[in-house]
């Protein structure tokens, strides 16, 4: 009896091909999207590299020496932003830079500011002011951590630098200074200042290429781990690198250690990991400046509001200032808020599409197609009431959200509006055309539940676009999912202006037409009965 | 008064194919105020073509059909018919008054009229004291009414019903044709589709049999009897070996072992049996009967299997 129980549910799952689509196409299908998103976007060996705005004030020999640095590491996609001249004020540069972080094309902005020189950055890495400030939209913690680090790295690297002009200087021989090498081409921005123009700000002048004989981009972000620099004949002193070339996640865990190592509600100064704590203490440059201890937790933390807030490397301070985050305290539950309301918004409007295919089952369909109701009216107002149920789904959702999180609806109920008309026009009108083209509830539910989370996941519900790659995050486009969420995006989190939803609200918009246009070419079959 | 002499509806040459198989080869008939017509076919004939096609749910492709108001009906002037669907058309998580209602209203009956409408048709299908319980916890006799009386609530002049008595018990099949004949009283013409062929000999005033989207016969049950297989009452014999004697009136087959008779009236019956007081052998079965409406379909349909 068993064998026949057993041989019937085979036999209805081999004559069900839904149900062999759902059993085994749809594991697979998942798999190779999060495959492709993981693959290419995060924790991979080949990650992307971070989309870095370089926002220079003004072109100090200091701040071309940090941009060739930062633009010689792989890990980096360095471009350099267009800002407004400086008798603009500062108020019209810190606008531009945010503009530029918030139109999405930079993971980070980080910006130098006016008098970036030596002794500015001789302040800086006493700690005694911040010197940089990198600008976030919150979104993508790794790509501040990763940055912060490789400023913290460059900086250790000419604490070293310092160290050993120092101890040249000691023992009276002259540093062996290698030939200098070409400097490289740069990819933005004009060409380098030469360094008879360089203003003196370290003992010697602190090129990054003539210090050591190993080529800049090596020495300074790209060294092989563990590498032993011997600085003079003997006595020798070797001095221990910190290996330069760590992963992504190696920095981060190093970034994650730094912060546990120094509580955030710790009053007293923290040391800081020092990366030549091998080095004798006497020399100024290895010795760990201690760095606040509120100041070290606060570099991944995009949701706590970090404005501004300062990253204290173990010898520089940076600020990390996050406008969107201002004066919110869950600003990111917004986009959660809108990643989650959007998926379910899809598989509720499809529901209730599909009471079209219950009516027609039951003959009820035809009673009303009998009646007084033609098949436009009845399409409208079927269309209309599932319209509405996802308005409402979604201002259910955001109101909970914003009682019980704090995402401050009303401060942004226009623009919330705006999408959640946009969204729900364009999720009924899709639930709409799939129940008409669907010939049973079965197909129905199946069809469903392949393309919805088939867009949910490409399209950013399930996970965030901004660690997807441009592959997929260009792939993501095809969904409702990904309109929305960047509109909803630029709502809570960005703050734009309700004219530059435009864009979202229009393909939205737009998609609602387009599948509504296609529900009346196909609707003929209801008629039919088939 | 009701003028019952021009039709309600008439169906003229009307045709209807799907993907190049016609469904309907040119269907004419007319439908009568007052009237109760049986439509009935094998699957796969074209019923359910045609009582869309009629209903509105499709258009044909050639053909006319007319529908026109009797003068003193006392229902609408619209030429919509009502549709009883197969199923219980109805939407089981409403009330049996929420249903009238949002059914009528799509039927064009204002609120305030059917504020007068729904208790008459609710005491005509005996449901008023379940008026006020969900659909879905009915029994089946009286979902089938209301599934009917969600679709009389504008007082169509012709009422379409496609299986109206499937699965439900005696009383309410009882009640539903009384239900009917109601209606055939106000002046609606109704026609009915059923396999039911009990139903439509007792209380159908006329047939129509439709095969291969063609109509092969159409009148009252004597006259399809008559038209198909002749004379209406038949006597068969059955011998246990070949009849040497003759048998007046009656046909013998090949083997001389079987015979038959047809009689017009059943008062033939005894002159036609004293034959058999003169046969050498007696039969082993004597089978007296009279021709129904499923002798007629199969007369006219074949007995081939049509899914």
């Amino acid at each position: 009896m068993m064998l026949t129980i057993l041989r019937i549910q085979f036999l209805r799952l081999r004559n069900n091909p839904l149900e062999l689509l759902l059993v085994f196409v749809m594991p697979v299908l998942f798999f190779s999207i999060f495959a492709m998103i993981f693959s290419r976007g995060i924790a991979s060996g080949t990650e992307q590299p971070v989309r870095l705005g370089l926002a220079v004030a003004e072109r100090t020999a200091a701040a071309q020496a940090l941009l060739i640095a930062l633009e010689k590491a792989e890990s980096l996609e360095c471009t350099e932003l267009e800002l407004p001249l400086t008798t603009a004020g500062e108020s019209a540069v810190t606008q531009a830079v945010e503009r530029a972080q918030n139109s999405g094309r930079y993971d980070l902005v980080l910006q130098l500011p006016q008098g970036f020189d030596d002794s500015a950055e001789a302040a800086a890495i006493s700690g005694k002011q911040p010197l940089l400030r990198v600008i976030t939209d919150g979104q993508n913690a790794m790509a501040v951590a990763i940055v912060t680090s490789r400023l913290k790295e460059y900086y250790a690297r000419r604490r070293m630098e310092e160290a050993a002009q120092t101890l040249q200087t000691l023992v009276s021989r002259p540093p062996r200074v290698a030939p200098r090498p070409v400097m490289p081409a740069r990819k933005t921005g004009p060409e380098p200042a030469t360094p008879a123009e360089l203003p003196p700000a370290f003992p010697h002048p602190p090129l990054p290429d003539e210090i050591f004989s190993t080529p800049p981009a090596d020495r300074l972000l790209g060294e092989p781990p563990n590498r032993l620099i011997t600085v003079w004949d003997p006595p020798a002193l070797e001095l221990q690198l910190r290996p330069a070339e760590m992963t992504n996640t190696a920095l981060l865990a190093e970034s994650a250690r730094s912060a546990m190592a120094a509580p955030a509600t710790a009053p007293a100064p923290a040391p800081a990991p020092a990366p030549a704590a091998a080095a004798p203490a006497t020399v100024k440059a290895t010795a760990a400046e201690p760095a606040p201890a509120e100041l070290q937790s606060t570099v991944p933390a995009a949701e706590a509001p970090v404005t501004p807030n300062v990253a204290a490397g173990d010898d520089v301070r940076i600020d990390v200032v996050n406008p969107q985050a201002d004066g919110r305290t869950n600003p990111r539950i917004a986009m959660y808020a809108a990643g989650i309301a959007v998926l379910f918004l899809l598989f509720a409007c499809t529901g209730h599409a599909g009471t079209m295919l219950d009516e027609a089952e039951s003959g009820t369909l035809d009673r009303i197609l009998a009646s007084h109701a033609g098949l436009l009216q009845i399409l409208g107002g079927k269309w209309l009431g599932i319209f509405l149920m996802g308005c409402l789904q979604l201002t259910v959702m955001f109101v909970f959200a914003d009682v019980v999180f704090g995402i401050e609806l009303r401060r942004h109920a226009v623009g919330f509006a705006v999408m959640a008309v946009c969204t729900s026009a364009a999720t009924s009108g899709f639930a709409l055309l799939l129940a008409t083209l669907c010939r049973s509830r079965a197909q129905l539910n199946a069809a469903a539940t392949v393309i919805i989370l088939s867009m949910s996941a490409i399209g950013g519900s399930m996970i965030p676009r901004f660690v997807m790659s441009e592959r997929m995050k260009e792939l993501g486009r095809w969904s409702f999912n990904a309109w929305a969420l960047d509109g909803f995006q630029k709502v809570f989190w960005f703050r734009t202006p309700l004219a530059e939803l435009q864009t979202e609200a229009a393909v939205l918009l737009g998609s609602a037409f387009v599948m509504a246009v296609l529900t009346l070419m196909f609707s003929g079959r209801w008629k039919r009965g088939m | 008064m009701i003028d019952r002499a021009l039709p309600i509806l008439r169906l003229d040459a009307v045709r209807k194919s799907w993907r190049g198989r016609e469904a309907l080869r040119g269907i004419s008939l007319q439908l009568y105020p007052g009237e109760m017509l049986g439509f009935f076919g094998p699957n796969g004939a074209g019923k359910t073509t045609m009582i869309r096609c009629i209903a509105g749910l499709v258009t044909p492709d050639g053909g006319q059909i007319e529908f026109r108001v009797p003068d003193g009906f006392p229902g609408a002037k619209t030429v919509r018919p009502g549709l009883v669907p197969q199923n219980i058309a109805v939407y089981p998580d409403l009330t049996v008054r929420q249903n009238l209602e949002v059914f009528g209203r799509l039927e064009g009956v204002s609120r305030q009229q059917l504020r007068e409408r729904i208790p008459e048709v609710l005491e005509w299908a005996a449901l008023t004291d379940r008026a006020d319980s969900l659909a879905k916890t009915l029994s089946g006799g009286m979902q089938r009414r209301l599934n009917i009386s969600c679709s009389v609530l504008h007082r169509p002049a012709v009422l379409l019903l496609d299986e109206p008595t499937v699965g439900v018990d005696p009383q309410s099949r009882e009640r539903i044709y009384a239900m009917m004949q109601q209606l055939k009283e106000q002046g609606t013409a109704v026609l009915i589709t059923t396999h039911q062929l009990e139903e439509v000999e007792t209380r159908c005033d006329r047939i129509v049999v439709i095969d291969h989207g063609t109509i092969v016969a159409e009148g009252q049950l004597q006259d399809l009897i008559l038209k198909s297989l002749g004379l209406p009452h038949r006597v068969m014999l059955e011998f246990a070996r070949a009849v040497e004697d003759e048998l007046p009136g009656f046909e013998l087959d090949a083997q001389r072992t079987a015979a038959v008779c047809r009689m017009a009236d059943m008062q033939q019956l005894p002159a036609i049996l004293q034959v058999l007081a003169k046969l050498s052998q007696t039969p082993l079965r004597i089978d007296v009967r009279s021709f129904g409406l499923q002798d007629v379909f199969l007369a006219l349909t074949g007995r081939s299997l049509r899914e």
